[in-house]
């Protein structure tokens, strides 16, 4: 196998057993991650002024880092406004859905 | 709207794994009675890891350059009893190899001064262009 296909195959055995769902949370949770820690680096701000800066504890930013955190939609929505952060609120149905509602 | 296939979404990783990465994962992943965390962390880490500079990830607590090891990183996974660590090599153009993975029962600091020539050695068959 090359490198390609020993991605491929690695991504599809990691999946494998794992629900839908919980894979879209994965994802989910390592892109909330990634744009929190991304908008601390653009801010030039450590920790500890993130967290004065957000509102929260110095923990709660290091959950929010990790993908850790289970926030509310009132939290979630509060910091994307604080860091001028824009998600896709569309909510739309799959075309090819399944009849039982997966 | 297309309905989203797990695989379209790693369709473009640019994280690429050897097959000894591979093996030893899934010897541990698949024995340990924390796989469901283990392989759900996994697949966040992969998706920030193939999108994210990682420059910005070290700032964060899952993500480590080696400070004596040239372009070598490690990720860090903590379980209720296991440390595990996965070792790669991040290149200027964003692409990442996965080299080598170790679990450790236990904290204790690592010695990862074997996995620098390992590395190199485990990412030659990428830079050649297999797999690109």
């Amino acid at each position: 196998m090359n490198g390609k296909d020993v991605t491929a195959a690695f991504v599809g055995r990691v999946t494998q057993g794992m629900s839908r769902r919980k894979v879209l949370e994965a994802i989910a949770r390592g892109r909330m991650a990634s744009a929190i820690l991304t908008r601390r680096s653009e801010l030039g701000m450590d920790r500890l002024e993130f967290a004065r800066f957000l509102g929260i504890s110095e923990p709660e930013v290091i959950e929010w880092e990790s993908g850790e955190c289970d926030v509310t939609i009132a939290e979630f929505c509060d910091v994307c406004e604080k860091l001028s952060l824009a998600f896709d609120m569309s909510i739309t149905l799959e075309d090819d859905f399944p009849a039982n509602g997966g | 709207m297309k309905r989203l296939d797990i695989r379209d979404i790693f369709a473009g990783c640019r994280v690429h794994i050897n097959e000894d990465f591979y093996r030893d994962f899934f010897a541990f992943a698949d024995r340990s009675a924390e796989q469901d965390y283990v392989k759900k962390k996994t697949v966040q880490l992969l998706m920030q890891l193939s999108e994210t500079p990682v420059q910005i990830l070290c700032k964060g607590g899952s993500f480590e350059k080696l400070s004596d090891y040239r372009d070598l990183y490690l990720i860090r996974i903590e379980t209720m009893t296991l440390n595990l660590r996965m070792l790669f090599i991040a290149e200027e153009d964003g692409q990442a190899y996965l080299v080598a993975f170790e679990e450790y029962a236990g904290k204790f600091a690592s010695n990862y001064e074997k996995y620098s020539p390992l590395a190199v050695k485990r990412t030659r068959p990428f830079r050649k262009g297999a797999g690109k």
